[in-house]
C-alpha cells in the first residue's frame, strides 16, 4: 500500500519537534490534574459528610470529556492553520504542484497529518477518561459514541482548518480565521441540540444528524481546499 | 517542443502575458530574457502547469497545459528562482520524498538518487539536514531534485542567481553536461553572458510579449548588422575615404586612430563588394571587419528604450519655458 507522501514527510518533520511531545504532555498533564482534583475533592467530602455520591464520580467523567473537546477545539486551528499555508511561505507548494502530486493528495496528506496528531491526543488520554469505570455510571456504547464525536470533530476542525489555510497567504490569518469558523460552528451545534425539540429533531437522531452534517462539512471544505490550491482557468464570461 | 500561442494572461488589472508566442524546439538549450516583471516566470508557470493561460495555448510535446497534467509533470523538472526547504528535513529524506512525490521508490529510484546527489557533490552531505546547506549547495539540490524523474525538460528560473563565480561556474558545467545528454533546456536568466555562453536558442520578452525570438548566431548577426564595420588602413586615409564617397550604401564615416568606423546598409555580399572596391582603388587595407555585435546591446536596443521614450514624451508635452 503506498502512504501518502506529504503524510509521511509531515509525520518526520513533526516528530523532530519539541512540539508533539510538548502538546502530549500538557494536554494529558491537564487531563489528568483535572480527574485528580475532581477525585481530591469527592474524598475530601466525603471525610466530612461520610457518604460518597456516585455522581460526583460521573462528573469527573463530563468534565474531563468536556475539556478533551475544548482541547480539540483550540488545538487544532493551530495544527492545520499552518498546514497549506505554512507549504506557501517555504515557497514548497509550487514545487509540489510541479509533481505527479494531485492536490488532493496534498489536502489528503495534511488532513492525515492533523489526524495523527490529533489521534494520538485522543488515545493517549483514554487512561485517564477510563477512570470512570472504578465506579461504574457509564456505559462503553457512551464512552464509543463520545470518541466517535471526538473523531468526527477532529475531522471537521481540521477541514476548517485546511481550507482557511489554503485560502490565507499568512499562517497568522489563517488561524485567526480557523478559531472564528470553528467557534462559530459549534456554537451552532450547541444551539441545535438544545433547542432540538423546538426545531423538531427527534432525540434519537441529533447524534447521527450531527455526524453525518459534520463530516459532508468536513467533504466539502476538503473539495475547496483542494480547488482553491489547484491551478485553475479564469471563467470567461459570456457575452450578449 | 515546446509551444506558446498567442498567451494572454493578467491578475487584476495587470496583463503579465499580452500575447506571448514562443517556440522551443527539442533538444535546444533556451535562453529566456527579459527585464524584471517582463512575464517570463509566469511563461514558466505555465510551462509547468502551475498557471493557466486567460487566452491562448500552450503546448509541450502536443500535450495542451492542463489537460493531461499527469503526463505533461512527468516531463518536466522545474528550478525555480528560490529553494523550497524543509528545514527538518535531511538531504537524502528531501531527495526520497520528491521520488515519492513521483511514484519513485524502488531500488532503482535510490541508485539514481545517488547519483544525482554525486553529480552535485552533495553525496558526502547527504545526512546533514537542509537549513545548514549554504545558498549554493541548496541550489545544487534544487537541480537534483527536478532531475529525480529523469524528466525531457528541464526548466531553470534564474538559477544563478545569488551564487558566488565558483558555484556559478560549477552550475553552468552541470546544465552544459545535461544539455549534451539531449534534454531540452529552458533557462531564464538576466545574466546574458551566460545566456550567450550557453544557449543555442533565445527568446527575449517585454512587457508580456516576445520581441526576438530565434537562433543566438542569427540573433547576433541581426544586431551586428547595425553595427559600424572597421576599416583599418596603413598610411594614408585619403583614398579611402575617396573610395567611400563613391559608394551609396556608406551612410557615415568617422575616423579614430587611423581606423575608418562606417556605417553600412548593405548586404554580406556588398561588404565583399566594398572590400573589393577599396582594394582595386589601391587602398592599403589592413583590417576589415564588422564589430561584433552583443546581447547586452541587443538586450537594450529592444527593451531599454522604454523609460527614454518615456521621458522625451514628456518634454514634449512640457510647455514650461526652460531657466
Amino acid at each position: 500500500m503506498r502512504l501518502n507522501p506529504i503524510f509521511l514527510k509531515d509525520e518526520i518533520t513533526s516528530s523532530r519537534r519539541f512540539a508533539l511531545p510538548a502538546l502530549v504532555t500538557l494536554v494529558n498533564g491537564s487531563l489528568s490534574m483535572l480527574v485528580l482534583l475532581n477525585l481530591f475533592y469527592i474524598s475530601k467530602s466525603a471525610r466530612v459528610t461520610g457518604e460518597i455520591s456516585y455522581v460526583n464520580f460521573l462528573r469527573i467523567y463530563y468534565i474531563a470529556a468536556a475539556a478533551e473537546i475544548l482541547l480539540i477545539l483550540l488545538i487544532t486551528p493551530a495544527l492545520t492553520a499552518t498546514s497549506i499555508s505554512g507549504e506557501r511561505e517555504r515557497k514548497t507548494l509550487g514545487l509540489l504542484l510541479t509533481t505527479q502530486l494531485d492536490p488532493w493528495d496534498i489536502v489528503i496528506g495534511k488532513l492525515m497529518g492533523a489526524l495523527g496528531t490529533l489521534l494520538l491526543l485522543v488515545f493517549t488520554s483514554t487512561p485517564i477518561l477510563a477512570t470512570v469505570y472504578i465506579y461504574g455510571g457509564i456505559t462503553f456504547y457512551q464512552i464509543l459514541v463520545f470518541f466517535l464525536f471526538l473523531v468526527t470533530s477532529a475531522v471537521f476542525c481540521s477541514s476548517i482548518g485546511i481550507m482557511v489555510s489554503s485560502f490565507f497567504t499568512t499562517t497568522a490569518a489563517a488561524t485567526a480565521v480557523a478559531y472564528v469558523m470553528i467557534f462559530l460552528s459549534y456554537t451552532v451545534m450547541l444551539m441545535v441540540t438544545v433547542f432540538r425539540a423546538q426545531l423538531g429533531i427527534p432525540d434519537n437522531r441529533i447524534l447521527p444528524g450531527i455526524f453525518i452534517v459534520l463530516l459532508l462539512l468536513s467533504v466539502f471544505l476538503l473539495y475547496l481546499s483542494k480547488r482553491h490550491i489547484a491551478p485553475h482557468r479564469k471563467r470567461k464570461l459570456r457575452e450578449g | 517542443m515546446i509551444v506558446l500561442e498567442n498567451v494572454k494572461k493578467s491578475y487584476g488589472h495587470m496583463n503579465a502575458l499580452d500575447g506571448l508566442t514562443m517556440h522551443i524546439e527539442d533538444g535546444a538549450m533556451y535562453g529566456f530574457v527579459g527585464p524584471n516583471g517582463s512575464g517570463k516566470t509566469t511563461a514558466i508557470q505555465m510551462m509547468c502547469g502551475l498557471e493557466y493561460p486567460d487566452e491562448g495555448t500552450v503546448k509541450v510535446d502536443d500535450m495542451e497545459a492542463g489537460s493531461n497534467v499527469r503526463r505533461l509533470k512527468r516531463r518536466i523538472g522545474y528550478v525555480p528562482d528560490y529553494t523550497g526547504t524543509y528545514p527538518n528535513l535531511r538531504i537524502i529524506e528531501y531527495m526520497d520524498f520528491f521520488a515519492e512525490c513521483y511514484d519513485m521508490k524502488d531500488q532503482k529510484t535510490k541508485r539514481r538518487i545517488q547519483n544525482l546527489l554525486s553529480m552535485v557533490g552533495l553525496q558526502e552531505r547527504q545526512t546533514q539536514f537542509m537549513d545548514s546547506l549554504n545558498r549554493g549547495a541548496q541550489q545544487k539540490l534544487s537541480l537534483a531534485r527536478a532531475l529525480i524523474h529523469d524528466p525531457k525538460i528541464l526548466i531553470l528560473d534564474e538559477p544563478t542567481a545569488g551564487l558566488d563565480p565558483n558555484t556559478k561556474f560549477e552550475f553552468r558545467q552541470m546544465i552544459a553536461n545535461l544539455a549534451d545528454s539531449g534534454k531540452t533546456i529552458i533557462i531564464s536568466s538576466n545574466v546574458l553572458n551566460e545566456i550567450s555562453e550557453l544557449c543555442t536558442d533565445i527568446g527575449i520578452i517585454d512587457q508580456g510579449r516576445m520581441v526576438m525570438e530565434g537562433k543566438i548566431e542569427d540573433v547576433l548577426d541581426q544586431v551586428n548588422a547595425s553595427n559600424p564595420i572597421i576599416i583599418s588602413i596603413a598610411g594614408s586615409l585619403g583614398s579611402a575615404l575617396q573610395a567611400l564617397r563613391t559608394d551609396r550604401l556608406v551612410r557615415s564615416v568617422s575616423i579614430r586612430n587611423n581606423e575608418l568606423f562606417i556605417t553600412y546598409a548593405g548586404s554580406k555580399k556588398d561588404e565583399s563588394n566594398l572590400l573589393k572596391k577599396l582594394v582595386e582603388a589601391g587602398v592599403p587595407v589592413r583590417g576589415f571587419h564588422r564589430e561584433k555585435g552583443n546581447l547586452e546591446s541587443l538586450f537594450l536596443q529592444l527593451t531599454g528604450t522604454r523609460e527614454e521614450r518615456r521621458v522625451t514624451y514628456y518634454e514634449a508635452e512640457s510647455d514650461f519655458p526652460e531657466g
